[in-house]
């Protein structure tokens, strides 16, 4: 019988396997199927069913959001030298990027694909399915999109998350402030692409909860809150540093809370939401800066179905760094057009053997900086590498943290942009950003 | 000419014949409708049922695929709109949706024979139904499960199967 079967498959005609193969839809599919014999290797790579160049695997840059005078501005995106950035389609209208999830953008009603010029407007969102008073919770919106598994399918999660009234507690706070909370069942507000609607989802909690609603710190900006896409799996950094985990497999109805690192719960900071969830190398991150300003770094550990957080890194007191940029990274923006200018220098944090060359040559120009009024950026999805900015010298500075060398390294001038001397400027919200030049919307 | 209630025979591989509805197997068979074609002029002259040879597929596979193609292929739906003849309202599931899953839960063999009838007979439907069906397999396993699922001997060297794995490291 064993026999019988080896030979039944691999009797099949090329192009017939290749039809078989191209059924499949997922890159990582494919993937494994070009790993199982020379053959289908063969198959896969004479027909290039397997573009692995148009998935989001690298990164272009990072996705700025900022305020200027109170007023959003139009998303600009600082570029890493060498990405070729020209030609995407970016938010040309003041707006705040919702979220990003590797290469679909989520901006107003729309999901925007930058690299390949798609937009999609998402039907009005109905009100929400939650049992909770409107007037107690927000909802915030994360992008479900895992263009290796399916790259025409995405999901938008509506999360309710507990306000608290700044007039003290009304009634319909005090009613709830006991209950445990997420509550279980949770029924959430999600947009399919599957489908094209909204639908009531309810989703049952496995173990236990984060605590109650009444615990829940609000923090000063939501938009610290982030979600990471990782092996099917959709993470929610929620209040109090928990982390909301939901299975995105078709048929899923339940989540997990994940407890945050046992250092950050700990020490609470009254200054909640410093901390940043997002995926790097090897899975699902969180960074976040302890009491004495030390970096400390996180990654979460699947112990067979039990989620916790293994520490990962913790900063030195004082960093070492270049005193100057060795090449900086650039501001693009939709609504300008001196893009075309960019620098085809390898950037450092791409290249291991250049990183290393680096520190080598600067060694004497280090001057000491302590991680004081740092902020995080972002994280770097595929390496090791926390991106942060601060202000110095009147001017915001972009910088990288590589956690394997403890190095930081400078990227160059944030803002103030040469055009707006002087203005009052925030940094909203900021995101990786991985084009996917294939698939959804 | 009235051509309704005519029958061919097919003979398998090995040497069963099968009566299908000409009208019927025209219409899902590309394949065969070729050969009747070619046989017709000759048959003109003569009351005797056509015997065609169908030497790739096996009494097996070959009953099972009349069978789909019965199902499928109704005489009724000929004329124009063949498989279209079940009205369907939108959103309901396809009457036949039901059928086709049936037909494809198989062993891995026997799947792999419709595969190959259903190119060989140029039956689209069919052929679609049970590539889609070998893809679902393939879907979600690991490389190993792959090889043990279809017995696929794994035929890498050492050091290409390490470089193999490297350039798709994204997708593990």
């Amino acid at each position: 019988m064993p026999t019988t079967t080896a030979a039944a498959i691999t009797l099949i005609p090329d192009d017939v396997l290749a039809d078989v193969l191209r059924l499949l839809g997922s890159p990582s599919g494919l993937a494994a199927c070009r790993s199982v014999c020379r053959a289908w290797r063969a198959v896969i790579d004479d027909r290039r069913l397997l573009r692995a160049d148009l998935l989001p695997l690298s990164l272009s840059g990072l996705l700025l959001c900022l305020n200027v005078e109170g007023e959003p501005e139009p998303p600009e995106l600082l570029a890493r030298p060498g990405a070729g950035v020209t030609g995407y389609l970016m938010p040309r209208r003041s707006v705040w990027i919702q979220d990003h999830c590797n290469g679909l953008i989520l901006v107003g009603n729309d999901v925007l694909n930058p690299a390949t010029g798609r937009v999609v407007r998402l039907p009005k969102c109905p009100p929400s399915p939650f049992w909770g008073d409107p007037r107690c919770f927000s909802e915030h919106r994360y992008l479900a999109f895992d263009p290796a598994e399916s790259p025409h399918f995405y999901q938008v999660f509506c999360i309710p998350m507990v306000l608290t009234n700044s007039e003290g507690p009304g009634a319909a706070y005090r009613a709830i402030a006991q209950c445990e909370w997420p509550p279980s069942p949770f029924v959430l507000s999600v947009f399919s692409s599957m489908t094209g609607r909204w639908e009531a989802r309810s989703l049952v909690r496995q173990g236990g909860a984060a605590g109650k609603v009444d615990d829940m710190v609000v923090p000063l900006s939501y938009d610290n809150l982030h979600s990471a896409c990782w092996r099917g799996a959709l993470y929610v950094h929620c209040q109090n540093d928990f982390v909301m985990r939901i299975s995105l497999s078709d048929h899923t109805t339940t989540y997990q809370v994940i407890k945050p690192p046992r250092e950050v719960e700990e020490c609470r900071d009254p200054l909640c939401g410093r901390g940043r969830l997002g995926r790097s190398e090897k899975g699902v991150y969180f960074a976040s800066f302890d009491r004495e300003m030390h970096l400390c770094v996180w990654i979460l550990h699947d112990g067979g179905g039990h989620m916790e957080w293994i520490p990962r890194h913790r900063s030195a007191y004082g960093l070492a760094m270049p005193s100057s940029p060795r090449s900086s990274w650039t501001l693009h923006n939709a609504l300008r057009s001196e893009d075309a200018n960019v620098d085809a220098q390898e950037w450092d944090s791409d290249d291991d053997a250049a990183e290393t060359t680096l520190h080598a040559e600067t060694e004497d120009r280090i001057q000491e900086q302590l991680l004081v009024d740092y902020e995080i950026l972002a994280l770097h999805p595929y390496r090791e590498i926390i991106f942060m900015f601060k202000e110095a010298q009147g001017r915001e500075v972009a910088y990288a943290y590589h956690l394997k060398s403890s190095k930081l390294e400078d990227l160059g001038k944030l803002f103030p942009k040469d055009g707006t001397p002087g203005c009052f400027t925030l940094m909203e919200n900021s995101f990786p950003y991985t084009p996917c030049r294939m698939g959804a919307p | 000419m009235a051509s309704e209630k005519k029958v061919v025979f097919l003979r398998s591989s090995d040497g069963e014949a099968f009566e299908v509805s000409e009208e019927v197997i025209s219409a899902a068979s590309v394949t065969i409708k070729g050969m009747i074609d070619e046989e017709s002029p000759s048959r003109a002259d003569t009351a005797a049922t056509t015997t065609l040879a169908i030497p790739n597929v096996t009494a097996a596979t070959l009953s099972r695929v009349l069978h789909y193609v019965n199902k499928h292929f109704d005489a009724a739906a000929v004329v124009g709109r063949p498989d279209d003849y079940i009205f369907c309202a939108p959103g309901d599931e396809h009457p036949l949706a039901r059928f086709d899953d049936d037909f494809v839960d198989v062993d891995n063999d026997t799947l792999i024979d419709l595969v190959h009838a259903a190119e060989y007979l140029h039956i689209k439907k069919l052929f679609d139904l049970t590539c889609k069906a070998v893809a679902d397999k393939l879907k979600g396993r690991t490389i190993d499960q792959i090889r043990e699922t279809f017995g696929i001997v794994n035929d890498y060297t050492v050091e290409e199967e390490v470089e193999v794995y490297r350039e798709n490291s994204w997708a593990f």
